[in-house]
């Protein structure tokens, strides 16, 4: 049987893509400050 | 060429050499640093050379870190943890901008990063602005200490007044969960630092895995009469990775904050708590917040004559949180709300 699809709602939407842009905004700022390969996420 | 006669030039908007003025040989011009400036002192009757007059209420941290380190010695931060310390030089700063005005402002230009081990005083911090040129991402301090409070202002000695502004704050990237707060306004029972503005700040951490414990603490908490931390404004304060809470405000008499965010938290670390100690005069009072932006629990209790328009993933709220306004995006609410309580939720 085919697992029914969970259609996110407008404001998890909304949030998601709020986090998805802060943490890129963060993580750009630290590339720049610090160069490439000092993000944390790759450490 | 006279002394008298190179001045005259000078303040007619005229120039005169350097080379005569070192023949005047007090000052040593042998090694200035391009973009110091000479100025008089009167206490040495010498002229001297700084970043900026030290004498004027408005201080130039380089010239600090010179008097501590000597001019050419000290660096900005090289690496992680490395870098002279700038929480000293701020003491200094703010001791002669005391023994002379009182209070003023300490200036943070764009060197890169600042590296910061020692917090400045707290007392010594009090009535003073520590001010970057900003809006943000200009002036930088990279905060190397596990467990401090990087700037604390506790209103000692009834110095109230002061400021932070224009700032990037960086937690240090090898500091893991730390257990540091990045800005804390808090006093006793007789003095706090009233009539404060932060404006501009951008805390976050040099490292995604790196977390502030707590980000900005106003609390007022101690102080009933008169009550609490009062009268103030937070402008354009974004808080980024903390792991206990992102905002907490306490006591607070009549503030103003507009569009303040927390983001990139975890566990707690995306909180904002507004609140007090449950009595009239310690609980807060007047408090207006446009655009605030919570990814995590937006926490009201404790507080009346609140209004708040923005934003948050959760809400949660008690029957202590009163008579206030509440125009609010939320994405889930817990708890009973006060019937003196209006809302316009989405």
């Amino acid at each position: 049987m085919k697992a029914k699809k969970i259609k996110k709602s407008a404001k998890d939407i909304f949030w998601e893509q709020l986090n998805k842009d802060k943490t890129r905004e963060r993580d750009d700022l630290i590339e720049k400050i610090e160069g490439k390969g000092k993000k944390a996420d790759e450490s | 060429m006279t002394l008298s006669r190179q001045l005259a030039d000078l303040t007619s908007g005229g120039s005169t050499t350097l080379a005569t003025l070192d023949d005047i040989g007090d000052v040593n011009l042998t090694g200035l640093e391009d973009g110091k400036v000479i100025y008089r002192d009167g206490d040495d009757n010498l002229w001297k050379s700084a970043w900026a007059n030290p004498k004027d209420p408005v201080a130039d941290l380089r010239d600090f870190m010179d008097a501590r380190y000597g001019a050419g010695v000290w660096t900005a931060r090289t690496g992680v943890g490395t870098g002279s310390d700038i929480g000293p030089a701020i003491d200094d700063a703010c001791d002669a901008i005391r023994a002379r005005y009182g209070s003023g402002e300490v200036r943070i230009v764009p060197n890169g990063l600042w590296l910061m081990t020692t917090p400045p005083t707290p007392s010594k911090l009090s009535g003073n602005t520590i001010a970057g040129v900003g809006p943000s991402h200009r002036s930088n301090i990279v905060f190397n200490n596990a467990n401090g409070i990087m700037f604390h202002w506790n209103g000692a000695g009834g110095f109230t007044n002061g400021g932070l502004k224009n700032l990037t704050l960086f937690c240090e990237s090898n500091l893991g969960n730390s257990t540091s707060t990045a800005v804390l306004l808090q006093g006793d029972a007789s003095f706090q630092p009233d009539q404060f503005m932060i404006e501009n700040i951008y805390c976050t951490s040099l490292a995604a895995n790196a977390y502030w414990y707590n980000g900005c603490l106003l609390n007022g908490g101690l102080r009933t009469a008169p009550q609490g931390l009062r009268v103030g404004c937070v402008n354009n304060y974004q808080q980024f990775n903390c792991r206990n809470f992102a905002f907490g405000f306490y006591n607070l008499v009549q503030w103003t904050m507009e569009n303040i965010g927390s983001y990139t938290g975890t566990g707690s670390g995306n909180n904002i708590y507004i609140g007090g100690g449950g009595t009239a005069s310690t609980n807060t009072v007047q408090l207006s917040i446009d655009g605030l932006i919570c990814s995590g629990d937006l926490n009201l209790t404790n507080a009346s004559r609140v209004y708040i328009q923005g934003s948050t993933n959760t809400l949660s709220t008690d029957t202590s949180f009163t008579t206030s306004w509440l125009d609010i995006d939320h994405n889930g609410i817990g708890g009973a709300l006060a019937g003196s309580v209006y809302t316009r939720f989405l």
